[in-house]
């Protein structure tokens, strides 16, 4: 299968501080990968160099064979969506939440709302709710129909359920789940959580202080053994 | 150069002035009173006030007197100083502004760049349709023009980095979902430059109802005829928006220039 995002040789720096030295992994379509490690490895740092929210010092990142680099960054970021970890609500309801980046870019089509709206299992009365009026973990799906309403090819999720309680978190996790399996979404899920490093993902990449420990199937790296290891 | 500085009159106003100033006594008791912590900055502030309007009158006197001058060295001096004067405004203007926008890189060259295209484009509109080229217009009209633009300016930045703080997650979530710099900051730039204009929008709606400004006031008492007054005073209210919305533009477009990298990312 293809890779659609490769990295090679990537180092970023923070102020004085290295964040990530020689990084290099890649993905395959329709594949999804937990980045894996303890608070200030350096994971949320990595997901934002993909989509160029913040640029790399050294290295190279290609996305579907194109250098990142070479691409329109707003062009880019429509193609790889991405889910923060306490998602922004605006002013406004449910509809005019996840309608935000289709407007940006000239389009208000309902029926992409609806749909985005269904894919994340909200019913189609929350569309005129005030967002604001949500649970956490309502906001979270709003926040994730968001993204797919751009129709992106590969979801960054920072850390989508950290911030919720497990209910809410393991509603969240369906609505991924769902996601990778009807449409074959990309991901790259960043999470230190153990228990959805080891079940949600297709690969674990397990960090640590900038670097990377191990790459691999679940059951193979989350117990500890090392890569290339039987 | 014959320069009357001080005649019989202008003594005679400086004691009525020492008798305006017992209206020190109600204000600084009240500001006592309800425990403000401003009686510090009100006397250096009134200080610093008088010794400079003092100071400007010493200058005005001689630029009146290098305008009407038919000596060929006052008429090569008269131009380059109102120049030297209108910088000392536009750097001062700069400075007071950069001094409440500190939290903007590179604020002190920015404002005063965007206070430079803001006044000169409206004082020279004006300059060549109403107002006379004569030193009693010029450094009067410069002075409220930089002085209000300033304020407006230095309104906008502040809010729109107050907001750019506030909201960061916001612009992120925009940044994204692949909107370029200025969209994902679009409403906060508008909410900021309203913020900035509404103290001059809510005095010109009670003008001549409740508030006669100050040019107007000045004409009156200086015997001029309400209408032309009236006149002047519209004027100079076009003055205020036109240098105030066009410097705050500049000001605004230069600072995402600081504030965001050519690739749209956050840079603060």
């Amino acid at each position: 299968m293809s890779n659609v995002i490769t990295v090679v040789g990537l180092g970023k720096k923070l102020g004085k501080k290295q964040v990530l030295k020689d990084i290099t992994f890649d993905v395959k379509k329709s594949e999804r990968l937990m980045v894996f490690g303890p608070s200030g490895c350096g994971k949320s740092t990595l997901l934002r160099c993909l989509n160029r929210m913040i640029e790399v010092d050294s290295g190279t990142i290609e996305v579907e064979g194109k250098d990142i680099l070479q691409m329109d960054p707003t062009q880019l970021r429509r193609k790889v969506g991405m889910v923060f970890q306490r998602p922004a609500i605006f002013d406004g309801t449910v509809s005019e939440n996840i309608s935000v980046g289709l407007k940006l870019h000239g389009m208000d089509e309902k029926k992409k709302v609806h749909r985005a709206l269904n894919e994340v299992g909200l019913p189609m009365n929350f569309l005129r709710k005030q967002a604001k009026d949500l649970s956490g973990g309502e906001m979270q799906r709003v926040a994730i129909a968001r993204a797919l309403v751009m129709e992106p090819s590969i979801l960054l999720l920072d850390e989508p359920t950290s911030a919720l309680d497990e209910r809410a978190a393991k509603k969240v996790e369906r609505t991924l789940q769902h996601l990778a399996k009807s449409h074959g979404m990309t991901m790259i899920w960043v999470t230190h959580n153990k228990r959805q490093a080891r079940t949600q993902g297709d690969r674990v990449l397990i960090m640590g202080k900038g670097v990377i420990k191990n790459i691999g199937a679940p059951a193979v790296v989350m117990n500890g053994r090392k890569r290339g290891e039987a | 150069m014959d320069v009357p500085f001080v005649t019989r009159e202008i003594l005679w106003g400086f004691v009525r002035l020492g008798l305006v100033a017992l209206l020190g006594i109600p204000i600084f008791t009240l500001i006592f009173y309800n425990h403000l912590k401003i009686a510090k900055e009100m006397v250096i502030a009134l200080i610093r006030g008088s010794v400079q309007l003092m100071l400007m009158t010493v200058a005005l006197v001689l630029i009146f007197e290098m305008a009407d001058s038919a000596d060929p060295m006052m008429r090569v001096l008269y131009p380059v100083t109102l120049a030297v004067v209108f910088v000392v405004m536009i750097l001062t203007g700069g400075y007071t502004a950069f001094k409440r926008a500190k939290d903007v890189p590179h604020a002190f060259p920015l404002i005063t760049i965007s206070l430079t295209i803001g006044t000169l484009f409206t004082l020279g509109w004006l300059f060549l349709v109403i107002f006379p080229w004569k030193p009693q217009y010029i450094i009067p009209m410069t002075g409220m023009a930089i002085g209000n633009a300033m304020n407006m300016v230095a309104l906008t930045l502040d809010r729109f980095t107050a907001q750019m703080k506030d909201q960061k997650d916001k612009i992120e979530t925009m940044l994204a979902l692949g909107a370029t710099s200025n969209q994902a900051t679009r409403k906060l730039s508008s909410i900021a430059m309203e913020t900035a204009m509404m103290p001059s929008l809510n005095s010109l709606k009670t003008l001549g109802v409740v508030f006669i400004p100050g040019a107007m006031v000045g004409l009156l008492m200086a015997g001029e005829e309400p209408l032309i007054a009236a006149q002047y005073q519209i004027t100079v209210y076009f003055m205020i928006f036109s240098a105030g919305i066009i410097s705050s533009t500049i000001a605004m477009a230069l600072a995402k220039r600081w504030l965001f990298t050519p690739a749209h990312q956050l840079n603060f």
